[in-house]
Order: structure tokens, then sequence, then C-alpha cells
């Protein structure tokens, strides 16, 4: 089921029917544009965006993409055109969309709205969010059956994608700030998190942490990893960093086992993911929803400056939000200034 | 038809948990097919942190006790209608709509009286009338779509909150901008001709956080027949038929909740309005059924707080001031008794009786937060409260004549006002100071000292000390002992309530000491418990001694109690959440020897939510209510318990925006009953009351409510 999202009038569309109405005609409209673009510094014709966001059915998961679509509507600077696409939807068509809102952007949020590209033109900068990683180019026999046609004005991924994923770089950093002791830190990852070390690796060097990577086969090799970490690392200067793979760290075998041996030897554990938090891990980093909105757009805007048409980026989430475990905190020994306390975005426990 | 859906509903429950193995694999597979919602559920977790991440800060006074917080969305999953329907939820809180239009909030066993003991906040500001003490026998309840949070804290209170946060503490935070975002229109349908209706908008405006929500209700009320009431028994010795029983109570309310929040920089500034008007007299003011009198109660609140989380390193600052202005007044004059009550034909109209009063409270209050010395986090606060009664009257057509407990006609109606009414035009003042400091003295120690000092204008000052020692035992375990000590005001009724319930203006608070012992416990990742003993010991007791004719308050006597709470939660299964809790407390009194009523010892609650598909939930609820004892002076045998189970089916459409619920209650039918006061006329032999309603107070049998709203 497609429906319409609600369309937000441009000026510059009210300018121009007022402008009709007045019956100054077309080409006082067109004056009257030009006039008001150069004396605001903007394009002549307002910008068009289309988000392609997922209907979802469970409320705090809606209300977290309405937050993107807030951030993106207020840092958008003509109109945002928004559908909602749900797994019924057929399945890779954006066309409807694309002919009713002539987009001069499209932003889409999360996977599914990622594999609705058929129709998107190759000069439409298309910006993905709220997925882990790049979706995969569609395979020849896949855009077959779906019939798409594969030719050189249709677009098949996005210019860049904004991983929900924290970018390491921050996540680092906070560390650093609040454990600044740590000088070490270790990682079990399996092989398609590939891109995501390569990119720890740097941020690691560039705040002087080494970083000793692990790479797991599966969950057994991965809970045989971690106790050797765990059993090896030195309290006052390693950290172990949970990736949010199930693969490789899951809730009922390799989490209990590594909470509970860190807080048997103060081990600092940080993590991708923000229930670990909850359950005891120092902190985590989450997605600020609406500043991502803001960027995702900002984003779409440069490639167009910039006439980017082609290649497909991925990055990693750097709007992101703080949530530390106090009670870990204080087990560890750490002390937060009153600023410290006050970046701190959401406290565990909670009572 | 109903056989139908309890098996029905019983067969989804088993069909789930056969199932439920599989969600495991599921989970794994949907982590490759990268839907959405596992992206996200990868990044948060699970949907409580989705949740938690979106919502509200966490506010400066934080009490280290048993809480219970319960989300807008938790209200959504229980099918709650009514801020009671929620609370009758929390584990050691029972509740018991038997008096007027107000539900009793038992904390632990001690629900004493007019229900003093427990303090009920709205957004932080006491909801307590002056007259008995309670949050008003005619509340009319409160609807719950502007609600966005509330925070049930059990065990005392008053080192934080001071007088009556005795028991415990229901505190309930209104919806803000960021809550409604949006506007959110519903309407609702339910058995006994109950129609409800509600409009909501938040957004910015001219640069203000602005929350604006309405809610209208109109109901008849259920319609279980009560056999006997208080008149029946005089109608046994006169030979008369005036008692409406067999008949039922009058339950009717027309409520309009208004709510007003806007928040801009530092500052905020909230309203709201609670009118309850036509309210039907319940089971009576002396449970004696009374078919005419219709009461209104209107409250009105309003207040500006400025925070500033800046002002120094490390210095949180919040001021608030507020006002509270209540308003008691009657369409309908209320009886005492029916027409011709005691034989006679003094009272063709029936024996009127209707109190009317307004009550007025203006609060200031400051608090600080430091938290720059190492180690330590220091709160100090301190305010000052002017509470006052005006426009007192009484609308009577009878008198008592000292040594007669038989009212005497005055042949007409006539309105008594100032000292001839009710009660006389008081006025109290209180200000108070507290300190409390949470103290890191060891690794995985804590140690949270508070202390807050009242000093009241009528009846002298006390001083509330609270302690909690809190042991990080270990990464899953959290161990607290707990020590709190709290006091009830009297009430201006206890005060100077004149004949034939006399006050007594020496009168001492109430006082409780409690130790309590709390364990969290994160036994797997899926599965949270929580348990906790107590033991209370209330001293300086507030009751009413009867010489015969007239009773007099007085300090006397002291209750001792002890129990348990035991709470989990799981998470396991990807579709289907559980929870449930169990309380079990025993409260003597240690003059009689006997358990103190009303309360039953042992209660449980289940709750089975399962995702039947991703927008449609079904669940199960079961509320077990054990025996509930009499107390010393009552004859009738221990009370039986019961059963009630709830069927709740929730489901939203069109990206959210439209919202569903239907809900049966009760879907057994069972015979539910709340205790009816102890009293009536006592047996010429023994001296005990059987009780006003001798078969006590019927609640609603099986009933519907279907509700459907739109989000724009």
């Amino acid at each position: 089921m497609i429906f319409k999202g609600e369309q937000q009038q441009g000026f510059a569309r009210i300018v121009y029917q007022a402008s009709m109405f007045i019956g100054g005609g077309r080409s006082m409209t067109v004056c009257l544009l030009l006039l008001l673009g150069m004396l605001a510094n903007m394009p002549s014709r307002a910008s068009e965006t289309l988000v392609l966001a997922p209907q979802l059915k469970q409320g705090f998961y809606q209300t977290i993409f309405n937050e993107m679509i807030q951030g993106i509507r207020d840092a958008a600077t003509g109109s945002v055109n928004t559908v909602m696409i749900s797994r019924a939807s057929p399945r890779l068509h954006a066309e409807p969309w694309l002919e009713q809102y002539q987009p001069d952007y499209i932003i889409s949020l999360g996977s599914l709205a990622g594999q609705t590209y058929k129709g998107i033109d190759v000069a439409t900068p298309w910006v993905l969010g709220a997925v882990h990683k790049a979706p995969k180019p569609p395979q020849r026999s896949d855009s077959a059956d779906h019939g798409v046609v594969n030719n050189a004005s249709n677009k098949f991924s996005p210019n860049l994608t904004v991983s929900l994923i924290p970018a390491p770089d921050k996540l680092f950093d906070q560390l650093h700030a609040l454990a600044p002791k740590i000088n070490r830190i270790h990682v079990v990852y399996q092989q398609a998190d590939d891109a995501l070390i390569t990119y720890a690796r740097m941020a690691a060097k560039q705040l002087d942490i080494t970083l000793h990577v692990y790479q797991a086969e599966d969950l057994k090799h991965s809970a045989e990893l971690h106790q050797d970490i765990l059993k090896n690392a030195k309290p006052e200067h390693d950290a172990l960093w949970l990736l949010q793979n199930p693969a490789i760290v899951d809730n009922r075998l390799i989490l209990p086992r590594v909470l509970k041996v860190a807080w048997q030897r103060k081990l600092t554990i940080i993590s991708n993911k923000l229930s670990h938090v909850k359950h005891g891990v120092l902190l985590s980093l989450y997605p600020d929803n609406y500043q991502l909105g803001q960027y995702l757009w900002q984003r779409a805007a440069g490639l167009k400056a910039d006439n980017i048409q082609t290649g497909s980026q991925l990055e990693w989430l750097k709007q992101t939000r703080l949530a530390v475990n106090t009670r870990t905190a204080r087990h560890l020994g750490l002390r937060f200034s009153a600023e410290q306390n006050r970046q701190i975005d959401l406290k565990f426990p909670r009572h | 038809m109903f056989r139908k859906i309890i098996i029905m509903s019983g067969l989804t429950v088993l069909s789930t948990l056969s199932i439920s193995p599989l969600s495991a694999y599921a989970q794994s597979l949907a982590y490759e097919n990268g839907y959405d919602l596992d992206d996200l559920a990868l990044s948060y977790g699970d949907m409580s942190m989705a949740s938690i991440a979106t919502g509200s800060p966490q506010p400066i006074k934080k009490a280290p006790a048993s809480v219970t917080v319960i989300t807008a969305e938790k209200i959504r999953q229980l099918g709650a209608n009514d801020l009671d329907d929620v609370l009758a939820t929390v584990p050691g809180l029972h509740v018991s709509n038997n008096y007027l239009q107000m539900g009793k909030y038992i904390f632990r066993g001690l629900g004493v009286g007019t229900n003093s003991e427990a303090l009920l906040l709205i957004n932080g500001i006491p909801i307590r009338n002056l007259v008995n003490g309670n949050h008003y026998f005619f509340w009319g309840g409160m609807p719950v779509n502007t609600i966005a949070k509330i925070e049930v804290i059990r065990g005392p209170g008053s080192a934080l909150y001071g007088a009556d946060a005795f028991a415990g503490v229901i505190n309930v935070w209104t919806k803000q901008a960021r809550d409604i975002d949006g506007v959110e229109a519903g309407v609702r349908v339910a058995s006994f001709n109950t129609r409800e209706s509600w409009l909501q908008y938040g957004g910015k405006v001219a640069g203000f956080d602005l929350a604006v929500s309405a809610e209208v209700l109109s109901t008849d009320g259920h319609e279980e027949t009560i056999s006997a009431d208080a008149q029946s028994a005089f109608d046994d010795i006169f030979g008369t038929t005036s008692s409406a029983a067999p008949g039922p109570a009058l339950y009717q309310i027309d409520s309009v909740e208004l709510r007003i929040d806007a928040k801009r920089g530092n500052w905020q500034l909230r309203a709201g309005a609670q009118l309850r008007d036509n309210m039907g007299a319940g089971v009576g003011g002396a449970e004696a059924i009374d078919t005419q009198g219709e009461v209104n109660n209107h409250r009105y609140n309003t207040d500006i707080t400025y925070r500033n989380h800046t002002l120094a390193d490390g210095l949180r600052l919040e001021i608030q001031a507020s006002y509270f202005l209540a308003k008691q007044s009657i369409s309908s004059n209320t009886l005492f008794a029916p027409a011709d009550a005691f034989g006679g034909d003094e009272f063709p109209e029936g024996v009127i009786g209707s109190p009317l009063w307004t009550q007025h409270n203006l609060r200031s209050n400051l608090a600080l937060h430091y938290s720059n010395i190492e180690n330590h986090e220091i709160l100090m606060g301190g305010g000052y409260e002017d509470a006052q009664m005006d426009s007192t009257e009484e609308r009577r057509n009878f008198e008592y004549i000292e040594n007669n407990p038989i009212p005497q006609p005055l042949g007409e109606l006539m309105s008594f006002t100032g000292d001839e009414a009710f009660i006389p035009e008081k006025q109290r003042t209180n200000h108070y100071f507290l300190l409390q400091d949470e103290w890191r003295f060891a690794t995985d120690w804590q140690l949270i000292a508070g202390i807050r000092y009242d000093d009241y204008s009528d009846f002298g000052s006390t001083t509330n000390p609270r302690f909690a020692l809190v042991w990080d035992t270990s990464f899953n375990l959290t161990s607290k002992l707990l020590y709190g000590s709290a006091f009830r005001a009297p009430s201006f009724n206890e005060l100077y309530g004149k004949y034939p319930s006399y006050g007594d203006e020496s009168i001492k608070p109430q006082t409780i000491d409690t130790i309590e012992l709390v364990f969290n416990y994160q036994a797997t990742t899926d599965l949270q418990l929580d348990f906790n003993f107590f033991f209370n010991e209330i001293d300086k007791l507030i009751v009413y001694e009867s010489d015969g004719s007239a009773q007099q308050a007085t300090n006397s006597g002291e209750i001792h109690s002890a129990g348990t709470e035991i709470a989990f939660h799981y998470t396991g299964f990807k579709k289907l959440q559980l929870e449930g809790n169990y309380a079990f407390q025993k409260s003597r009194d240690q003059m009689t020897d006997h358990d103190v009523g009303f309360a039953p010892n042992h209660e449980i609650f289940l709750l089975a939510d399962w995702q039947v598909y991703h927008n449609i939930n079904l669940v199960n609820k079961l509320q077990w209510v054990g025996k509930r004892p009499r107390p010393a002076n009552d004859q009738r045998d221990t009370m039986d318990g019961y059963s009630q189970w709830d069927i709740l089916l929730h489901s939203r459409f069109y990206n959210n925006k439209v919202d569903t619920s239907v809900g049966v209650y009760n879907v057994t039918d069972a015979d539910v009953r709340d205790p009816s006061l102890t009293s009536g006329i006592p047996d010429q032999d023994t001296g005990l009351f059987p009780g006003n309603i001798p078969d006590d107070i019927p609640k609603a049998g099986r009933h519907f409510s279907a509700q459907i709203s739109y989000r724009f």
C-alpha cells in the first residue's frame, strides 16, 4: 500500500499562484521570481525534495523516522514531499512519485526505501539514511525479474549512504573524554564489518589509540575470542568494543559473559548498540534523528551543487547522542565533571 | 459468544508460546533481510530503548525507592481508560473504588480512614483535599489521554515531598509539546453509555513549545445491584421501605479535562482544569444509596517554572510558583438518608446534607542541585505554601442534638455558612527546607541521606529523614537498604470537625517509619526481576473514637505491617512480552491484634502482549485479588477475592496515524466487589458492626470499550 504524504507548498509556488491570480501573467511571474531569487540569493526555482520513508507499524520506531523527516523539512529550502512505503509496496518502483513530484533531491530512509530505485535519474542526487550499510547493487537477473531495464539513465544505488552505525572516531573520542587512560581497544568482527574496521583503524591512529582486531568465523569462535580478550586485557588501559552484528555479539551467549567478567575485572566496555548500556556497558552512541535528517538534506544539496551524479559513498553516523551507564562508571572509578555530565543525553540506570 | 472469545484468546496465547522458539531463528533471518525495523532494532536494542531515547529527560528530584514508571505507550497497552485502571496494575498498590466517586489508593495495605496516606501529584503539584486529606471524595476520575507518564513511588517520601507522602506517592506528568507532536483527535464509546472524545495539539508556535489538550467524557456508570444498604437496617427496625436497595449505586459523571503547557527557553507555564459535573453520589455519603444527589467538583491549577541547568559549573536551579483552586458545589442536593428514613414522616424530601467549599493553595518552591564536589551530589530546597478554605457552606434540613445519633428535622432546607458550616473557614501555612546528599563513599557503594523540616501554622513542625544505602553488588544485581520516615498531616476535619465527628486542635501528625530491602536483578538480558521486603511501623494513628453518640478524632494506636513485592518483565520472545507482579502484605493493628482490613493480603497481576501481526497486538491481562480481611470491629466473614480478566486488541494503521483499541473487561463476568465501610447499626449482643452494605459494593461486570484516534 502506498499513499501520498503531505505536500509542503513551496514559497515560489505560492508567489506564482498569487501572481496568476493578480493577473500579471507568466512573464511577470518569471520576473518576480527572478527578482525574489536574486534578493534572497536563492535558486530561481525552489528545490523539490522527495523523501521516501518506510511505513512502520510500531510507534516508537515511526517516531524516529518522523524526527528525521522533520529535520529534512527544517533544513530544506524548497518543498518537501514525503511518500510512505510499506512492505506490500511494489518493490523497486519509484516512477509514480518521481513523475508526480519531479524532485531535485531524493532522500530515502530505511532499507525498504533504499530498494525503491527504479526510475531514479542519474542526474538526481540520491541520499540514503537510517540503514546499516549501503544496499547491494541489483544483480542483472534481479533487474530483469522486476522489469528494470539496465540503461545508462537509471540509478541503482544512492550516491551517498549515511549508516546508523556510529562513526568509530566519535565513539573513541567520547571514550577518550570519559576514560582518558584507555589507549587500547579490542574488537571482534566479521568479514562483513571490514569497511567499518578499516575506518576504525584510521580513527584510532589519530587518537593515539591502538586498535586490536580479531576476525570471528561464527558465534562460537567469537565467544572464544571474547574470552581471550577479557582474560588478557589490562583494566587500566584496555577497552572492549562491541559491534551491533548479532552474529558475533548476541544477547544470550556473549553479552552476559562479557558483562560478568568485565564487572569482576573492572574492564571498560563500549558498544555500538544502545540497549547494551542498559545492561551495563559503559557507553554507546545513538542517532540524533533530527540532526541526521538535516544532515541528509545538506549532503543532498551538496551533491547537487558539486554536480556529482555517480559513485556510491558510505559514511558512518556522526549525528549522535551519548548514553552512559553511571552505575558502571562508578564501578570503574570514573568521575565526570559537571560539563561532562551535561553532555550525557541518556543515563542508565533510569531510577 | 463470550465463551468463543475466551477460548480464542486462550488459544492465541498458547499458540504464541508454542511458536516462540522460532522467534530467535526469525530474528537472525531478519538481520539478513535488512528490514528497517531490524536496522533500528540493532541500533537501539529493542522498542523500549527507542521509547526512552525519544522520551522525557530525567527529573531533578530522584527518590531512592521502589519506583514504577508507566509511559503513555504502556497506558495504551494496558487498555486503561482512567488513571485508576493504570494504578491497579502497580505492585503493592491496591485500588478500591468503593466510596462516592474516588478510588482509594491503598499502598501496602495502608488504607485506613479517608485515604490520606497516599499523595497524588499532577506535574509535581499536590492534589490534596484540605477537608479530608485525600484527593477528593468527588474526584471523578482522570482520563488518560493527556497523561505522558506516571511515576509511582512506594514507601515513605516525606523527606522529598513533605506531608502525606506517607505510604506512597503517585506523580502524574501531563503531555508536553514533544509528547503530542502534531494534532491528535480521538473518540471512545463504551458500556454504560460512556462517550469520550479528545483533541490535542503539540508543536512550535511563536517560539514556544506549545501543548494544548481537551478531553470530554460522559458516562452513566455501571448499574450492578446493591442488595441492601445502610438504610435497609433502619427499614428493618422501623418496618419502612425507604431504602433504594435493592438497586444500583449512582456513578454518572460529566467530565472535562483541559491542559495547556507552554515552554520557551528556561521557562515553562502550565495550566489545567479538571471539571467534574453532575456526579452521582456513588453509594451515598452514609452508604445509603442516594438517588438524587449530584455534585460538581472543579479543580484548576497553574504554575510557572524556571529551570537553569547552566547557572554555574555543576549547579542546576529550579524555581516554581503554583496556584491550585478547587471548588465543590452541587447541582442536586445530596442525601444522607432517603425520605422517611427513621420511621416517621419528618423528612419527606430525605435527609439533605450538602457540604460546599472552595480551597486555594498558593505554593512556591526552590531547588538547587550541586554536583561539583567530588563524590557528592547535593540537593537543597525550600518552599512555602499558603492553603486556605473559604466559601464554606452547608445546606441541610436536619440538626444533631447531643447524645442522640438520629438527625432531627429543621422543618426546611437551611443554609449555614462560615463558622456555622460543617467546618469553619481556616487557613494553613507551611514552610519547609530540605537537604539531600548522594555520597559515593566507596566503589560500588552509595549513601543517599536526606532530611526535610516542615513547619505548619496549625499542628506544628516535623522533621523527616531518609537514608538509602545502595550497593552495586554485581554486574546484574543492585541491592538497596532503605530507611525513611514520613508524616500524614491532620486534615481540617480532624482538627476542626464538629458534632457528631469532633476534631481536636491538639492532634499531631500520624507518623510512619519504614525499613526496606530492595533487589534489582537482571537475571538474563531478557529477564528483569525486582523484589523487595518491607517493614512499616505506624504511630500516632489518627482515628475516631466513638462514645456511642459522637466520635472524637485522636492520636491512638499503632500499626505494624510487613510484606514483599516481586515483579518480572520478560522480553525473550520476539513477539510476546510477558510481565507480572505479586504483592503480599500483612498489616496489624497493635491495639486489637487484628488485621487493619480493606486490602488483600495477596495480589497478582499478569500481562501477556502478543504481536499478532506487525500492527496488531492482543493483550491478555489478569488481576487476581486475594481475600480481604475485615477490621477488628467488623463482624462479617473475610471478604472473598476475585479474578478479573481483560482482553484488548490494539492496532495502528496508515503510517500509525490511525490508532484503534477494542477491549472486553471482566471477560468472565466475575463477581467483583470492594469492601463497604465498617459501620451500620451494631449487633445488640456483640457490639460488632455488620457493615453499612452487608454484601459489599459491586464493581462493573463484563463491559466493553472501543476507541479510535487519528494523528494529523
